[in-house]
């Protein structure tokens, strides 16, 4: 991991956690749609589209300071580990999240999801900055 | 001996008091169309049926009811053909829009109205009836009749009363803010995009804050969709409403007198039914176009919280909801969740779209023999009140002698049919519609009941008639 100095990585690193939540969403939709009763694209199909959209922007908003909290965190992590570990052990407890999600405690999906997905920005984002350190 | 004459006077007194003041469930019963046009025979039977009922079991009801007892008509209905003037009939087919020519129109022959439902008098009788309540009772609104839309903000939903005046939420929350603090509200709701209504949980439909009184109640629809229960037939068997399974599941019997098993209701198995268990009869046996809530259903679905919407990959966790998705889908061969319960839904949508089409290209080509047949008659601005019984006669057996007559007879018979398959259509689409929906509650009082939804649903169980 790279120690970056300059604004541009402060500024990546604060729009990435805009990436989490849109992410994370996406694949609770699809599981939604390929597994589950549809409810997003018979909302988005049959109620409204604009009401949707709304209803995504809302919901964004709010997961807004959850994601930064453990993008934070993931930053903080990856200044003392390396970033393999840090992402594995998101994966894990994203993998014990989702046994909790069918277990009789119905955890939310997306709880799951938005580890995998700031697993996923963390690698995009760390593989970007290493090549930016470089040249 | 001295001391017994005024000792009987005070044992009278308190007796007298005692049950002035003891609390009881009084219901104020609201019926009727906002026009002449607009107040179909179901209303009136319902309403008829409630009354008989409430009557039944002892509950005082004030009933209001369009023009209250003045003279003239106030309902319409649709007729059986043997009740139908038949010249007047060919006339009607000819210059009327729709099925307009099987319409009969009546005084109601309710057994007591106390008053009309025109806005400002219903208010003014409200204002009077509540003066009179007691703190602790249970106050219960019902109303039978039609609901309009502000589709820009549905917490401006309203009730369309007589005369064609609205009575919106806020104005009917003023209205309930007049009784004591103490007395139990309940509104059994069943007008089209009746869902607005639960805002009267809150002191007002725009903020929320909970509402002083203890207030919960139960509607037909959603704040966006009309509701069943304004048809034109009076035949009971067909009535598929709202009120007719809410309230069959309270007085423990159906609309044609069949008894209706204590265990299909009870679900608490306390021996009494509760507002909520009549509720969710109703939404397990409701073979209907609605899709029905409860207060605290509408509370739970709009508190939906970020971590948990979209997410129905799996199986919804057991409850009261689960349990009605099951029997639903048992019911009608569907399955219970998943992509192929969408599947079927959206199988359900294109058989229901196709058969409004039909009824759409049907509808323009009886507008087309209509209007060919009037222009041979040169009857296009025909007013019926001007013409006599003789001229009426002689121009029906003019029309009936047109050669594009009795096509126009076998196109409007196909529209009545064609209308009641896209009604039945609308109801079994409605069925796999409602099993989505009882899964979505299902995971959302698993996961987003608050204190608020919770104090409501305490509300909903507690009531009783």
């Amino acid at each position: 991991m790279p120690t970056p100095k300059n604004t541009f990585y402060y500024f990546s690193a604060a729009l990435s956690v805009f990436l989490i939540y849109p992410l994370a969403v996406s694949l609770v939709i699809l599981t939604d749609t390929v597994f589950g009763d549809a409810e997003f694209l018979r909302y988005f199909l049959f109620e409204s589209k604009k009401g949707t959209l709304l209803i995504l922007l809302n919901d964004w908003l709010h997961a807004l300071p959850w994601c930064a909290a453990v993008w934070a965190a993931v930053l903080l992590s990856t200044s003392h580990y390396p970033n393999f570990r840090v992402n594995t052990f998101l994966i894990v407890l994203a993998t014990l999240l989702l046994i909790g999600a069918l277990s009789p405690w119905h955890l939310p999906l997306i709880l799951s999801t938005l580890l995998i997905s700031t697993a996923i920005v963390n690698s995009a984002f760390s593989y970007l900055a290493s090549r930016g350190s470089r040249s | 001996m001295t001391y017994r004459l005024p000792a009987l006077v005070v044992l009278i007194a308190a007796t007298i008091w005692s049950a002035h003041s003891k609390p009881e469930t009084k219901v104020w019963l609201i019926g009727g169309g906002n026009t002449l046009e607009n107040s179909q025979g179901q209303i009136e039977e319902n309403v008829r049926w409630l009354q008989t009922g409430l009557k039944r079991q002892g509950i005082p009801t004030k009933t209001y009811f369009t023009h209250g007892n003045e003279h003239g008509h106030d309902v319409i209905y649709y007729a059986p053909s043997a009740e139908r003037d038949n010249n007047l009939e060919v006339i009607l087919r000819v210059i009327r829009k729709g099925l307009a020519y099987a319409q009969v129109k009546k005084k109601n022959t309710l057994e007591s109205v106390d008053g009309s439902t025109e806005k400002k008098q219903l208010l003014r009788s409200l204002s009077r009836d509540f003066d009179e309540a007691n703190p602790d009772d249970h106050i219960v609104l019902i109303y039978n009749g039609h609901g309009d839309i502000d589709s820009k903000d549905t917490r401006k939903n309203s009730l369309k009363l007589w005369q064609d005046t609205r009575l919106e939420i806020s104005e009917l929350d003023a209205l309930l803010d007049k009784l004591p603090q103490q007395t139990n509200v309940s509104f059994v709701l069943t007008q089209c995009f009746s869902g607005s209504f639960a805002g009267l949980v809150y002191e007002s439909p725009f903020d929320r804050t909970p509402a002083n009184q203890s207030r919960c109640g139960f509607l037909a629809e959603s704040d966006r969709r009309e509701a069943e229960g304004c048809d034109l037939g009076i035949n009971q068997e067909e009535f598929r409403d709202y009120t007719t399974y809410f309230f069959a599941a309270l007085f423990g019997q159906d609309r044609l007198g069949n008894p209706i098993p204590l265990g299909m209701i009870d679900r608490d198995k306390s021996g009494k039914v509760s507002f909520y268990e009549a509720h969710l009869y109703t939404l397990e046996n409701a073979q209907s176009s609605d899709l029905s809530r409860s207060s605290s259903e509408v509370l739970l679905e709009q508190e939906q919280s970020w971590y948990t919407r979209w997410d129905t990959w799996r199986q919804p966790p057991p409850n009261q909801y689960t349990d009605i998705a099951e029997k639903v889908s048992e019911r009608e061969s569907l399955p219970d969740h998943g992509f192929q319960l969408v599947k079927a839904v959206l199988k359900l949508h294109k058989k229901h779209d196709g058969l409004q089409r039909e009824s759409r290209q049907l509808k323009l080509q009886i507008k087309e023999l209509q209007t060919s047949i009037q222009r041979t008659h040169s009857i296009e601005n025909l007013t019926m009140h001007e013409l006599s019984i003789a001229e009426i006669d002689s121009l029906a057996t003019k029309l009936k002698g047109h050669t594009e007559f009795q096509l126009l007879v076998e196109k409007q018979n196909q529209q009545e049919e064609l209308n009641k398959l896209a009604l039945e259509a609308n109801r079994a689409l409605v069925q796999a519609e409602k099993i989505l929906r009882m899964n979505r509650l299902a995971r959302l009082l698993h996961w987003n009941s608050s204190q608020e939804t919770e104090t409501v649903q305490e509300c909903e169980k507690s009531r009783y008639l």
